[in-house]
């Protein structure tokens, strides 16, 4: 467990954003200090906090330029000066416990003078733990005004944008299958019109309009079923290759999860492509299903022509 | 026996200028006959044939066969005239080029509802009977244009039909092969009695049937038994 104290400090009007933090616990947090270049939070200038330090503070590099402080150089905290120690670069993502000037939780509580409060506990479960009920707990010694953001809430704002892209893929879906059902049906009439002379034929030794209208329908029962397999089975081979080239890292920027804190936020999207068989049942049927429509459409249309008609063609 | 009485049957509309095709044609036709009928091109002798086969409707008149006014027959009950009394014989042999020729000669039997195996082995038996037992699995594509034309007699008897309609049979063969392609027709009509109604301009042809009826700009001008 690590708690912060966020405030903000005023100086000629101008707010500067404080956390008061734990030098020692570097496990569980806002940030996670490092010397390693290029990592998150990294110590660019100066060194960390230090457990027994007391009116210091590590300032954001950002607002370090901006303000033109140095290690060495003294800044303003509610009256009292503070040396900077160092300068460590945060990150600019949206963050709890963020700031712009990191000091001794000890003296950030001193500044205040509310006692030994925090605005922010941090907590890291045990593996057995189980969130809720840790939840439910916290909710019942605090209040229930506390707010809690857990690593699930991250899932359910990526499962919230989800049920988004689902309801817009699935009107595209909607469009994209009426658009099918036009072609097919006009490339079915297309089919049977191209076979004119040959049903003129059929007519001519005898065959039946409702023999004609079967004989097509039935074809066209085959090709679709043929062509509903293959279309699974691309479908198939393209959604799994796109699942494995595609970047489905998450922003962070969706969560307000520290950007450097000490546990890192998974943000890797896994997706497994699952073969559904009740999936594919209904890709098929819906292919026959429109087959048999077009099918018994051009045949039709074109079994009630008189044989001559139909022999004129060839 | 065919009976056509009065009929007429005029081409063209919406619009085009109308044709008389036929016009008030009537004649008999007995049972085993074969008949030669006769014309100039566009005297109306597909058209006659077209009628009495039942693959068009004359516009007013009638054509009986044994007793049955086909003019008044609905669709279905045409095509199964069609299937179980009429043979067609075309000058362009309208086989169906994606089937083989065994395939082309059961396809009148299909819809009978007789077995596959039936239907096939009776089509070889039609095959048999114009002599290319030999090419059944061959597509008509790779036949000559007098082999093509015995397969479309042999899909015209595999039904056993009454009636065998052949429109200008020969018109696409040349003069030996159009000559075995008639005693083929002739020999069905002798020996199985098949009434046999031959379009044609060729008079060569007109002198091995045994009835000649010319028809001029659709009307009948000449009936004579040879």
């Amino acid at each position: 467990m690590a708690g912060v104290l966020e405030f903000l400090s005023f100086k000629d009007g101008h707010p500067t954003i404080i956390t008061g933090l734990s030098p020692n616990i570097t496990g569980i947090g806002p940030i996670k200090p490092t010397y390693e270049k290029g990592e998150c939070c990294e110590i660019v200038e100066g060194r960390y906090l230090q457990n027994t330090d007391t009116y210091t503070a590590v300032v954001d590099k950002e607002f370090a330029a901006s303000e033109d402080l140095n290690v060495g150089s003294k800044i303003d905290i509610g009256g009292k000066d503070f040396e900077v120690v160092g300068i460590i670069n945060t990150g600019r993502t949206a963050r709890i416990a963020g700031a712009q000037v990191f000091i001794p939780i000890g003296t950030a509580q001193q500044i205040v003078n509310k006692g030994d409060i925090y605005t922010t506990v941090f907590l890291k479960l045990s593996s057995q733990a189980d969130p809720g009920a840790v939840e439910k707990k916290i909710k019942s010694s605090v209040g229930e005004d506390v707010t809690i953001t857990t690593s699930a809430d991250f899932l359910a704002t990526v499962a919230g944008m989800s049920t988004m892209t689902k309801t817009m893929a699935a009107g595209i879906s909607l469009i994209v299958i009426v658009l099918v059902t036009l072609f097919v049906i006009k490339s079915s009439l297309a089919a049977v019109y191209e076979r004119k002379g040959e049903i003129g034929i059929m007519k001519a030794v005898g065959w039946r309009d409702g023999d004609i209208v079967k004989l097509i329908t039935i074809e066209n029962i085959i090709q679709s079923l043929i062509g509903g397999v293959i279309g699974c089975f691309i479908a198939y081979i393209i959604t799994y290759l796109f699942v494995m080239n595609a970047n489905l890292v998450i922003p962070e920027t969706i969560t307000s999860y520290p950007a450097c804190a000490a546990s890192t936020l998974s943000t890797d999207l896994t997706v497994n492509v699952v073969f559904s068989p009740y999936l594919i049942l209904i890709g098929i049927s819906a292919a026959v299903i429109l087959g048999i429509l077009a099918g018994y459409a051009g045949s039709k249309k074109i079994s009630s022509l008189l044989p001559n008609e139909a022999l004129r063609e060839l | 026996m065919i009976n056509i009485r009065n009929i007429t049957k005029t081409y063209g509309d919406k619009g085009l200028a109308k044709v008389k095709a036929l016009e008030d044609v009537s004649f008999a036709i007995e049972n085993g006959e074969m008949i030669a009928l006769m014309g100039a091109s566009g005297s109306g002798k597909s058209t006659l044939l077209s009628l009495i086969g039942g693959l068009d409707k004359c516009d007013s008149g009638s054509i009986s066969v044994d007793e049955e006014n086909i003019s008044a027959l609905n669709a279905q009950k045409l095509a199964d005239f069609r299937r179980d009394k009429v043979g067609f014989v075309f000058q362009q042999f309208h086989l169906i080029p994606t089937l083989s020729v065994v395939e082309n000669i059961m396809l009148p039997l299909l819809p009978s509802g007789i077995k596959k195996a039936e239907c096939c082995s009776v089509a070889k038996e039609a095959l048999e009977k114009v002599g290319l037992g030999t090419r059944e699995k061959h597509l008509p594509g790779e036949l000559s244009g007098g082999e093509q034309q015995r397969v479309a007699i042999a899909r015209a008897l595999v039904n056993k039909p009454e009636i065998i309609l052949a429109d200008e049979p020969t018109g696409d063969l040349d003069s030996k092969t159009g000559e075995k392609i008639l005693e083929l027709l002739q020999a069905l009509n002798q020996k199985e009695k098949v009434t046999i109604i031959i379009a044609t301009h060729d008079d060569k042809i007109a002198k091995k049937a045994k009835r000649k009826i010319v028809l001029k700009d659709g009307k009948v001008i000449e009936d004579e038994k040879l």
